[in-house]
């Protein structure tokens, strides 16, 4: 089975910035890829190139197998996923129940009928018009919208934002479902602790890169946190074993805490027996930690070049499928 | 369910009723403010019976409301889905991108089309409703004059041009004000390209008949080619704007040094700036935000200040022909550009802040209404003064009416901004607002002008009425910016326009209240008079003579002199009919004829009086036709002052006085001869019968405008007393004077006007009394001159104007043949 998304080598230049700088990623079917990083991390650059608003500088990219650049292919791949921006605009002066009409004239049979069960789940008023709905209901209308037709290939764009902590829950649960049926959902999102909760993969994008790509239970198993106590914070710490790597850094006064790929307990032993270390524990990252670290610390850009984990990944994924 | 195949109709239908419903405010709106305009103009002609009516001058309503739809159709469908970014989520439907293009389209044609329809369906049921002449009607609703079918053909070509243009420039730019502004250079570009070629035409032509069949067909191949360009433009853009999007390129070289510079420069620039006031910050922001418009409003001021700006629109020289690039004329689109333009400018002091919400920022942080109010001003004003006064110096001025010309222009510019600005505060869409800024302006300028004219406003009274629009904005500033707007914002904003609206009326209406009715003992006299016995206004017999055209005593004694022919026929007529009240008024008009008559007379009387004895005299041909004419007098007096009109009593009274002239003149009585001369006198002399007719005439020429009045019908009576056209010396046009409000002051005015006159009759003829209320009495007319009908160094003066009635009443010349009969008495 091919995959759904495939992404090689895009980089996307506007004037005096680079917005994605060499992405590749791989995204299989039935899995809820989501997409982590911080504001202007380059994210909604990336689902605009997917959802074929965007041509990329250089570099592949392929969607459901169809280019979405091009523009005999973008209709059908448009039948084909549910897209919801990051700030949809709907026509306000239509009512939700006009939309949802609207809508389905563009989507084959059963899509009025299930916007409606949506609409009735989201308790949605059919009759208001759009401009006269708070910010979370016109974010519900806009997923209901994207989710009538029964894509194939969900591509949420901070989905969650605006709603509330039930419909979140109950929406994020949906994704699981989606996905179940072997229907693919990319989003991205801040909501770290959402998407460790249903997110299969994940990858953390920071400036331009993917820093991080992987199965989320795999990352989090293969990568620890190791605080390290210093007697000097000017001491700098030995190199880990060599079956270790250190991804991240972050010194705060005499404690410094170190992302590590590989076994925790071992680099933690190690930096514990070196001169001027008082201790050195070690503990399982959490997805915050390693997105905090992937994103604060300049030594993971400066030392990784490549996608960490983007390996592990792969052989998760395909431990997933199977 | 995605492998099925979609039904085209149904989904094509679906996108089609979404833009048409898009369009329905901007229709509504158009029509709104068409049909308000309308309303307008019928309130102002209102209540007339026949009433006002002319299609031609109500086309120019009817041929701009689509117009004017065309302009914002394209806009809107485009422009303003990309700003609300709602396209973006089109897109993201399953539509191809030449789907989207083509429906839109389709769509603002069939629109324009249907506007077009109900446009031109309501100018005939407005002429119909009008009770119009149906054999004028059949072709003034659709022709209405020679140059309406062109008229017609060319505005419907026009409004596709803008049509297109409107929705290649919305296609083309981010911004959809940035696009309608964008409309004006473009059509400009088309007018001026017809207008080079169609010169360059005519040149090699030299076919001054066909030249506007020229111009026209030269405009229209110009429009059709805008159409190819425009649409061409605009499809290109639009596959753009819907495909997926290019990455830019990255620059190389020099120039991409120079780029790399640049934004490494602006990027840290700002650091180094130093911190400013909030509202030198904020004339930054709007700077900044709309550097587009002021662009174009400098590139257009100084195009207009190098064509336009030495055009003294007052100006009634020829010398503005060989000063200026073009002539007045010409120069009439520039200026109605440059209003549109200033309106805009209006439009944008608020809208450039609506979109997207952005003057929220300013809410959210606290900042004064005022301070935000004056800062949206204070650019376009500048602009303004600046403009005024470079017009002033282009004028090149060397007297003072430039001055106040500039002062005029420079008002009318403000009123054309405060309009403006005052429209995009009540309209929330931008777009919509600018497309019905023009129609909200042309109505405002009808109001004033309608108030100007039946109301009698003066013109400062117009600086508190937009003075108070200005002030309503700064009033309305805070909710505007908090974006609370809901009824009681409209309720408030339309109080406080109705108070500026209700001002220039308040002087006219305080007129009409203040103005005192006539005595009722004065108004029984008057109906008494009148319901006397029934006038002889029986039709006049066409009396056949000698036609002259020949205006004021000297060049109908020139016309006289210098034709021999014409002075005997006219010399037989005069002896047979001057008693014949048909001669009188009929043929020639009465000032010619009186003017007729009293040359002749004086010309009789030199051959009267070069016959040196008196039995030459006696003998003369010239003595008898002398004598006979002025023995018509008393006939042809007593037969007008039955007519019982005041025109035809004050031809009566002008006769008079001609024969007193002649009774006056030193060998009077030889000349006419006694037992003449002493029936002459003793009949000028009966000031009884002369005062009776007066009343007679005055009461019923009153009561008969009243009853006409009271008949409903209002047209031509609202100033007119009898024949006589009354002048109150407030600005008036007499189309108007059967709308109500001036009909009503009009009708009081006239009665009181009448009162006063016979007042003047209670008062005896020479007294001190009677000079003063007769100077009263002519103080209050607009249309007085001061060729009095007295006597000066012992000759009556015979006024040869008719504009002013009853100018001979108790003039000093009523004492005289008394004087004179007493007189030959002692000499007896």
């Amino acid at each position: 089975m091919s995959d759904a998304i495939s992404i090689q080598g895009v980089e996307m230049h506007y004037k005096g910035c680079d917005a994605l700088r060499g992405i590749d990623l791989r995204i299989e079917p039935g899995t809820v890829f989501a997409l982590l990083g911080e504001n202007g991390a380059g994210k909604t650059t990336l689902i605009r190139i997917l959802t074929g608003f965007q041509r990329p500088s250089t570099g592949q990219v392929r969607v459901l197998d169809l280019d979405p650049t091009r523009s005999d292919q973008s209709l059908a791949l448009r039948r084909r996923i549910g897209y919801v921006s990051d700030a949809p605009a709907l026509y306000d002066w239509m009512t939700v129940g006009e939309i949802g009409w609207f809508a389905a004239s563009f989507y084959a049979d059963g899509f009025k009928e299930s916007y409606k069960e949506f609409i009735d789940r989201y308790e949605l008023p059919a009759g208001r018009k759009i401009k006269h709905l708070s910010k979370g209901q016109r974010a519900k209308v806009a997923l209901s919208l994207a989710l009538a037709h029964d894509p194939e290939l969900l591509i949420l764009d901070e989905p969650t934002s605006g709603l509330d902590p039930i419909v979140r829950r109950e929406f994020l649960e949906s994704m699981i479902a989606v996905a179940a049926t072997g229907r693919t959902v990319f989003l991205s999102s801040h909501q770290i602790s959402e998407i460790e909760r249903v997110a299969d993969t994940i990858a953390i994008l920071h400036k331009g890169r993917v820093q991080l790509v992987g199965p989320l239970a795999d990352l989090k198993e293969s990568i620890a946190m190791v605080t390290v106590s210093l007697q000097d914070p000017l001491i700098a710490i030995a190199d880990p074993p060599p079956t270790n790597k250190i991804l991240a850094e972050i010194t705060e006064g005499r404690q410094k805490q170190l992302i590590v790929q590989g076994d925790g307990q071992a680099a933690a032993a190690a930096w514990r027996d070196s001169a001027g270390v008082i201790d050195a524990q070690s503990r399982s990252a959490t997805l915050e930690e390693l997105f905090v670290a992937c994103t604060r610390g300049d030594s993971l850009y400066k030392r990784q070049t490549e996608p960490i984990g983007s390996n592990q990944g792969r052989t998760a994924m395909e431990a997933n499928r199977s | 369910m995605n492998d099925r195949t979609l039904d085209s109709a149904v989904w094509r239908s679906a996108l089609i009723w979404k833009e048409f419903r898009q369009l329905v405010p901007l229709a509504l709106t158009v029509l709104a403010l068409g049909l308000g305009m309308l309303l307008l103009i019928l309130v102002t002609t209102s209540f007339t019976s026949p009433p006002f009516v002319n299609a031609n001058q109500y086309r120019y309503v009817f041929l701009s409301v689509p117009m004017i739809y065309a302009c914002g159709v394209g806009i809107l469908l485009v422009g303003a889905e990309k700003e609300s970014r709602s396209l973006r989520w089109l897109q993201s439907l399953p539509i191809s991108s030449r789907d989207i293009a083509r429906t839109k389209l389709a769509v603002a044609f069939m629109s324009l089309a249907a506007i077009w329809i109900v446009t031109l369906m309501a100018w005939v049921l407005f002429a119909y409703l009008l009770g119009m002449e149906p054999s004028v009607s059949r072709s003034v609703y659709l022709v209405g004059g020679e140059s309406l079918p062109l008229m017609l053909v060319t505005s419907v070509a026009v409004s596709i041009f803008l049509c297109l243009a409107g929705l290649g420039l919305a296609w083309y730019f981010h911004s959809a004000m940035v696009s309608l502004l964008l409309l004006i250079p473009s059509t400009l570009a088309v007018w001026l390209t017809a207008y080079g070629i169609a010169n360059f035409l005519s040149k090699l032509v030299r076919d001054s008949v066909s030249e506007w069949s020229l111009d026209s067909g030269v405009y229209l191949a110009c429009l059709t080619l805008g159409y190819v360009i425009a649409l061409a433009l605009g499809w290109i853009a639009s596959q753009r704007e819907l495909s997926a999007r290019s990455a830019p390129r990255p620059s190389s070289g020099w120039l991409g040094l120079k780029v790399a510079m640049r934004s490494e420069r602006t990027a840290e620039a700002w650091v180094l700036w130093p911190r400013t006031t909030p509202g030198t910050g904020m004339l930054w922001q709007m700077v900044r935000q709309s550097w587009m418009l002021w662009t174009a409003v400098a590139l257009f001021c100084a195009l207009w200040l190098l064509i336009a700006g030495p055009i003294r629109l007052f100006d009634y020289s020829d010398n503005y022909m060989t000063r200026n690039v073009i002539s007045r004329d010409s120069s009439v689109p520039l200026w109605m550009i440059g209003s549109l333009l200033i309106l805009w400018m209006g439009v944008f002091a608020y809208q450039g802040d609506s979109i997207a919400q952005r003057v929220r920022f300013y809410a959210d942080r606290g900042v004064s209404p005022s301070l935000l109010w004056w800062t949206r001003h204070w650019i376009p004003l500048t602009i303004l003064l600046g403009l005024g006064l470079a017009r002033y110096w282009s004028l090149r001025p060397n007297n003072s009416l430039d001055l106040v010309e500039t002062f005029a222009c420079l008002a009318i510019a403000l009123a054309i901004y405060i309009t403006g600005q005052w429209v995009s505060q009540l309209i929330a869409s931008p777009i919509i607002s600018a497309i019905a800024a023009p129609i909200a302006a042309v109505a405002m300028g009808l109001y004033c002008l309608s108030a100007a004219i039946l109301m009698g406003a003066p013109w400062w009274i117009f600086i508190a009425t937009f003075a108070i629009l200005l002030g309503a904005t700064w009033w309305m500033m805070k909710p505007w910016m908090e974006r609370r707007i809901d009824w009681t914002y409209y309720v408030q904003h339309g109080a406080i326009a109705a108070i500026a609206l209700t001002i220039p009326w308040l002087p006219g209406l305080w007129g009409i209240w203040n103005l005192p009715s006539m005595a009722s003992a004065t108004r029984t006299e008057l109906v008494r008079f009148a319901s006397g016995a029934s006038p002889a206004k029986a039709s006049i017999p066409f009396v056949p003579g000698p036609q002259f055209v020949a205006e004021g005593n000297d060049s109908v004694s020139t016309l006289l002199d210098s034709n021999e022919q014409v002075r005997q026929t006219y010399r037989r007529t005069l002896t047979h009919r001057a008693g014949d009240v048909g001669f009188w008024l009929s043929g020639n008009g009465v000032d010619v004829q009186l003017a007729l008559f009293k040359a002749e007379l004086s010309a009789l009387r030199s051959e009267v009086s070069s016959a040196t004895t008196a039995s030459q005299q006696e003998t003369s041909s010239g003595s008898d036709d002398y004598r006979t004419i002025l023995s018509h007098v008393p006939q042809i007096v007593r037969t007008l002052r039955d007519r019982r009109q005041l025109k035809a009593c004050d031809l009566a009274e002008r006769i008079e006085l001609v024969a007193l002239r002649e009774c006056l003149q030193p060998q009077a009585r030889d000349q006419i001869g006694e037992s003449l001369y002493r029936s002459l006198l003793k009949f000028l002399a009966n000031g009884q019968a002369r005062d009776d007719a007066r009343r007679k005439a005055l009461a019923s020429d009153w009561y008969d405008q009243s009853q006409v009045n009271a008949a409903r019908d209002w047209f031509s009576s609202g100033n007119m007393l009898g024949d006589y056209y009354l002048d109150y010396g407030y600005l008036q046009d007499l189309r108007f004077t059967g709308a109500v409000p001036l009909s009503i002051r009009l009708a009081r005015e006239r009665d009181l006007y009448v009162a006063r006159l016979w007042d003047l009759l209670e008062s005896a003829p020479g007294s001190s009394e009677a000079k003063a209320k007769r100077e009263v009495q002519r103080e209050q007319f607009l249309l007085r001159r001061d060729d009095l009908c007295d006597v000066v160094d012992g000759v009556v003066l015979v006024p040869t104007h008719w504009y002013e009635p009853a100018i001979t009443w108790r003039g000093d010349w009523e004492t005289i043949p008394a004087d004179l009969i007493s007189k030959g008495q002692n000499r007896e």
